[in-house]
């Protein structure tokens, strides 16, 4: 497979470093080229890279590509070529913001095409965005300018249309993709990181706890919040030192936070506004608490927290977002609105070293499973989900195509009943995926994603009961493109083999096929056992068999009970050695009616 | 070849669409063709158009046949990369009909209508070759659609199944009943008429308040012993029977795309009575050579029927006249099957 | 009433359902009802098309009629508010013939979004007509199974069952039908070679392919049963056909697991004339009741062999079970007045 990756690459861009993260892993699977627009000091990447802002003519060429994946964030310096891009060729968008108000506005308003903006608020939230839009443009405080109504009207939609797939960072964000956009949507955490190790922890001579807030200053990184906890409590305040990092000093929020902290005389509290990566890491490592608060949550994922996770610190968050997300033994969070609970964790964390301790650890193991490698595996997963979307985005496209061919006004009542039968259909096939997998035979084209599944699997706690062949890509190759007159079937949630079943022993020359079934580890418990047991089952009538057996270890007692209560019956039993201890093989049977 | 012949029909309605492919698909197997008949319902009511046009949109016949010939409005939506158009006529009201005759008004009309335009100027441009089935259908082509396009007429393969037995006392009205078709012009016609000639009126109506309409007309004009009014489908060979009887044929419709009432009328040698406005018919029709021409107007009918009742000789003159008129139009199968399959 | 029958058509392919459609339509317009029978072109690879057949079939407006009678999928999913199934079968192929030889649908995530999506159209929409009838207990057993609906079976008649007659138990089996492997003919001519009583048979009917002839011709040959059995490989005439069943001892009709009991079933019970079939037949245990109205058996030469042999040898046997057939078919009550009094409801 050939991918193109269209990302900002400059140093100053969070996405760029994520996006050299993730190319690395993902080029061990596949081809991968960089498509870059960004005019600014790049980080180093060995891919192929091709800058397209120098020369769009060279968007042609996106022709040869299998898929074409475009990185998109809340910035048009950054992001804007790559949306023009991404009307070009429909692809996966990774959506790293939850508002495009900021790209589009630059975009488009400061770029002097007004009524593109007014235009499309007005068609994606009707009269009351039309409105809103005209207040704007009317020299109202603009939409990109509220964090709430940035939320309420956050032109994702307009990134979405056409596109094949959508990747988001955190289950929260994928819900409310979902309710405003009918394709598939991929819920991947943001992988960690080591970001080099020259940074040393410092030692810290005036024994003060060190708190650190990085990024933009700005409402939504609630400094203040800390610094009027601060204020109110001198005796705390003397016992920490707080060191604010990043730009928007001389906005307001960052000028009227700054004089907060001079009224209420707070020298422990230093804002040094932009600092290069070498800096940042330095306080990161000499941090002893790392202050993410952030609201309401405008990121589909945080870097920022992940970074802080992968590094050991114990953090203090909200809530939300993708924090709601983080297991509750590797952060500290409070509710947003909860002033008390937000002083009180506070002050817990700077009395207790072995408490930060304590959530830096699990930190830094919860992090170290978050690998780039497993977020280029799920991706490559969700870009064969998203090819199973291709058809019903190609229907949805034709409609919108024919429809504009027909000449047919925004207006007509049709096109309501119309989106009404549209809805039916595609909102009754999510609703079946999210119940319960799909279930099919496996064919040719499967080989990739059997491949990762057997690879994955290849653990003790699998391979202790399931062994007919090695969990190697090259078994995968052998099972899809020759299985013979052998079935073998697969169960996938959202694009992801995460069962496969067999009916085989034809091949070999045998009557009664044998059965057997293997479950992903990591959605063991599920129910997708017996569902692929029993729709396996049901095939084998229709594939010429009348009888079906399959060999059980009497230690595997509750897959044991399962066939029995499927109506199988055992017909035999050989004592083996099984797991370097005595065991039993049970061979059992079983009779099918049509 | 394999070919597909698709139209639209409308439920119940025995229209000329289905004749016109049934009699097409028959005409395209004598001729060793594979041939297949797609028949698509469609209802034209405005405000449920757009997504019976979507309907058919989403229709792609390309894997079925290697020809798709597609005949009534708007059944040119149907996919296909070799499609031929053999059309038959328009959404009238959307178009010549718009003032006289429009669809009712909704508050949804003019973008209804600009769809209308627009999937026939598309429906139209995917084709490989339009033909239409009448000089007066080819110039709204022109006029509407700014297309042109050659003039295909039907074939006409039963003409010997018409006969003529006399030039007897009445003349023949068969047509469904709709205001277009305007049987009720002819019914005031026959208040002004001088001679004993009688009307026969025969067809069913498309909704029965038109027949009722006509009823009512015929008994406020006292008119019950000289208009009979027949409102069913009538049987072919009762139709025949009529033809063979008449004195000549009356046909008066308002811009007729083709009609088949006129080559039915001329191969039972009969004169056939139609309007100035008539459409269709006039491309036949020679006034006073195989027919007469008159305003559309309750007087200026009711002459050119006492005309002709008062001189049956001349009936036979004119309609022996249709006859020979018929028989130089040369309409076999042959030419149309070739020039749709060329 | 005006009725519109609502079907689907494979363009350039002609099958059973478009008979049987052909059919109601007659009986409807000669009960006095104004019928207008309407088929959808239907193709369903690649599977994404089945998509847009199902969304082209939700915005396709029949107007006017007062009763729709729908009876294949997509065609079924046109909204009518008063609107009967009489399902023949759902899209198998999403169902029960789904990852299997059988699956008819080109293989990948793409198809099974497809089967998703027409799972999901059955689901919504089925319910929206006033009543349900299918043409089988397998079909209403499938559609409670995979839909959780309930349907009613309503037998569909043959077209002239009058036509049927019996005039006496003769010295053969008739099995008429197309000859494929589903149906099983090469069954009954190696049951053949089992039998003992001498008793003959005659398989009647064109084979899909010419190959599907080979291993008839084969094992007729190879066990010497050129004189038993009389093997007619084309369609033949109605009068021949009802001829065959008005002497034949018993019908065979052995196949693998049909849909329904079969056309041909019911004709042979209209000709008083016993059915053996099997086991794994399906759809044919609605009618044939083992050692009441024919013999149902395991699908091997042997087992078929000695039930033929029992026939043989007990005509008086075979007219019992004939003859019971005969009223069992006249306590179903399948005829065209009960279908279009039904459907019209």
């Amino acid at each position: 497979m050939k991918v193109a990756w269209f990302t900002p690459l400059s140093t100053r861009s969070a996405v760029g470093e994520f996006s050299l993260h993730v190319t690395t892993a993902l080029a061990e699977h596949c081809t991968v080229d960089l498509w870059v627009s960004d005019h600014d000091v790049h980080r180093q990447t060995e891919l192929r890279t091709f800058l397209f802002g120098d020369d769009p003519a060279l968007l042609h060429r996106l022709a040869q590509y299998d898929l074409a994946i475009y990185n998109l964030g809340n910035n048009d310096a950054f992001h804007g070529t790559i949306y023009d891009a991404s009307r070009l060729r429909p692809g996966i968008v990774v959506l790293h913001d939850r508002s495009y108000q900021h790209l589009f506005a630059e975009h488009w308003v400061l770029a002097g095409d007004a009524g593109q903006y007014h235009e499309r608020m007005e068609v994606l939230y009707g009269e009351e965005g039309a409105r809103r839009a005209a207040d704007d443009l009317g020299g109202a405080r603009p939409v990109w300018e509220s964090d709430a109504d940035a939320l309420r009207y956050p032109l994702v939609e307009e990134v979405l249309d056409r596109a094949l797939g959508a990747v988001v960072h955190s289950a929260d964000h994928a819900h409310e993709i979902r309710r405003r956009w009918f394709g598939p949507v991929g819920e991947l955490f943001l992988p960690a990181y080591p970001n080099g190790d020259d940074a040393r922890p410092g030692e810290r001579d005036d024994g003060r706890v060190l708190l650190l807030t990085l990024g933009r200053v700005n409402r939504n990184k609630q400094v203040h919040r800390v610094l009027e906890i601060l204020a109110d409590d001198p005796e705390l305040a003397g016992r920490v030192e707080y060191v604010i990092v990043g730009p928007g000093l001389d906005g307001s929020y960052g000028r009227e936070v700054a004089a907060f902290a001079r009224e209420h005389g707070l020298d422990q509290v230093s804002f040094l506004g932009y600092q290069p990566d070498g800096v940042v890491d330095q306080l990161l490592a000499e941090a002893d608490i790392c202050i993410n608060l952030r609201y309401p949550p405008l990121e589909s994922g945080s870097a920022s927290l992940i970074r802080q996770l992968e590094v050991g610190k114990a953090v203090l968050g909200f809530d939300v977002g993708a924090f709601a997300e983080i297991p509750a033994a590797a952060m500290a969070k409070v509710p947003p609105g909860d002033g008390e609970a937000l002083e009180r964790v506070l002050r817990q964390l700077v009395d207790d070293p072995s408490l930060r301790a304590a959530l830096g650890a699990t930190a830094a193991g919860y992090a170290a499973t978050l690998t780039p490698q497993r977020y280029a595996e799920e991706l490559l997963d969700l870009a064969d989900y998203t090819a199973s979307w291709e058809p019903v985005v190609r229907t949805v496209d034709l409609i919108a195509d024919e429809l504009t061919l027909l000449g047919a006004g925004r207006a007509l009542p049709a096109l309501t009943r119309i989106g009404h039968e549209v809805g039916v259909l595609v909102s009754g096939m999510r609703d079946v995926t999210s119940s319960q997998p799909l279930l099919r035979a496996l064919g040719p084209g499967d080989r990739d994603v059997l491949a990762r599944f057997l690879e994955r699997n290849d653990v003790p706690e699998v391979t202790v009961h399931f062994h007919p062949f090695p969990m190697t890509s090259s078994s995968a190759e052998e099972i899809v493109l020759r299985a013979g007159d052998d079935w073998y079937f697969g169960a996938f949630i959202d694009g992801r083999l995460v069962g496969l079943s067999m009916l085989r022993g034809w091949n070999e020359g045998f009557d009664v096929p044998s059965f057997g079934i293997v479950v992903d580890h990591g959605s063991f418990g599920q129910g997708i056992g017996s569902l692929l047991t029993d729709f396996t089952l049901d095939r084998a009538p229709w594939l010429g068999s009348e009888r079906v057996r399959l060999s059980v270890y009497a230690s595997n007692e509750r897959a044991r009970r399962m066939y029995l209560s499927r109506g199988f019956e055992e017909i035999e039993r050989e004592p083996v050695t099984h797991n370097g201890s005595a065991d039993e093989r049970i061979l059992m049977l079983k009779e099918l009616k049509q | 070849m394999k070919i597909a012949v698709a139209t639209t029909v409308v439920p119940f309605a025995k229209g000329g669409a289905r004749r016109h492919a049934g009699e097409l698909t028959a005409a395209l197997s004598r001729r060793g063709h594979e041939v297949d008949e797609i028949l698509l319902p469609f209802w034209p009511d405005p405000e449920e158009m757009v997504e019976q046009m979507l309907a058919l949109r989403l229709l792609d016949l390309t894997h079925e046949a290697e020809l798709l010939i597609c005949l009534r409005t708007p059944s040119y939506l149907l996919r296909h990369p070799n499609k031929v158009v053999w059309f038959l006529h328009h959404h009238r009201p959307a178009y010549d009909l718009r003032e006289t005759y429009p669809d009712p008004r909704t508050p949804h009309s003019d973008a209804i209508r600009e769809s209308i335009y627009e999937s026939d100027r598309l429906g139209l441009r995917e084709a490989r070759r339009v033909y239409a089935i009448s000089r007066v259908v080819a110039d709204r082509l022109r006029e509407y659609n700014n297309l042109s396009c050659e003039v295909l007429y039907p074939a006409f393969g039963d003409a010997d199944s018409y006969h003529c037995d006399e030039y007897g006392d009445f003349i023949f009205f068969p047509s469904r009943i709709a205001p277009l078709k305007r049987q009720a012009l002819a019914v005031e016609a026959m208040a002004y008429v001088r001679s004993d000639i009688r009307l026969v009126i025969s067809g069913k109506a498309d909704v029965p308040e038109h027949l009722d309409r006509l009823r009512e007309l015929v008994a406020g004009l006292g008119l019950e012993d000289r208009v009979e009014l027949e409102g069913a489908w009538i049987d072919e060979g009762r139709k025949r029977e009529l033809y063979a009887g008449c004195l000549a044929v009356l046909y008066p419709p308002l811009g007729e795309d083709y009609g088949y009432v006129t080559t039915e009328a001329f191969a039972a040698s009969k004169a056939l009575i139609t309007c100035t406005d008539s459409g269709g018919p006039l491309e036949f029709v020679q006034d006073g050579r195989n027919g007469l021409v008159v305003e559309p107007e309750p007087r200026a009918l009711a002459g050119a029927l006492d005309e002709l009742a008062g001189d049956r000789p001349r009936a036979r003159r004119l309609g022996e006249e249709a006859k020979r008129a018929l028989r130089r139009l040369d309409l076999r199968w042959d030419p149309v099957v070739e020039a749709l399959t060329r | 009433m005006k009725v519109v029958i609502l079907s689907v058509h494979v363009p350039f392919v002609r099958g059973g359902a478009e008979l049987l459609a052909g059919w109601l339509a007659d009986n409807l317009q000669e009960r006095g009802h104004e019928t207008e029978l309407v088929q959808l072109p239907f193709r369903w690879n690649p599977p994404r098309v089945v998509l847009d057949h199902m969304l082209s079939a939700r915005l396709t407006r029949i107007r006017p009629a007062d009763r729709i009678v729908a009876m294949k999928f997509p065609a079924y999913l046109v909204p009518h508010e008063n609107k009967v199934l009489w399902l023949l079968h759902q899209f198998r192929l999403a169902y029960e013939l789904w990852a299997t030889p059988h699956q008819g649908l080109e293989n990948g995530y793409e198809a099974g979004r497809v089967r998703e999506a027409v799972i999901a159209a059955d689901d919504a929409y089925l319910p929206e007509a006033r009543a349900i009838y299918t043409n089988s207990s397998v079909t209403s057993a499938r559609l409670k199974r995979f839909n959780g609906l309930d349907s009613t079976v309503l037998y569909p008649p043959l077209r002239d069952p009058g036509s049927i007659r019996c005039e006496s138990y003769g010295d053969y089996v008739f099995f008429p039908s197309r000859i494929t492997p589903a149906k099983r003919q090469e069954l009954l001519v190696q049951a053949l070679a089992h039998t003992r009583s001498g008793v003959r048979a005659v398989i009647a009917g064109a084979p899909d392919v010419p190959a599907y002839l080979d291993p008839l011709l084969e094992t007729i040959e190879r066990e010497g049963l050129g004189d038993r059995v009389e093997l007619i490989p084309e369609w033949i005439s109605e009068e021949r056909k009802l001829q065959l069943y008005a002497n034949a001892l018993a019908v065979v009709y052995p196949p693998l697991d049909e849909d329904s009991y079969g056309y041909v079933t019911m004709e042979a019970f209209y000709a008083r004339k016993a059915v053996v079939t099997c086991e794994d037949s399906g759809g044919t245990h609605e009618l044939v009741e083992e050692g009441v109205t024919g013999r149902v058996v395991p699908s091997t030469p042997e087992s078929l062999a000695e039930a033929l042999d029992e026939l043989a040898e007990d005509r008086a046997l075979a007219e019992r079970l004939g003859h019971a057939a005969r009223e069992r078919l006249d306590t179903l009550n399948v005829s065209w007045d009960a279908v279009v009094e039904t459907l019209t409801a």
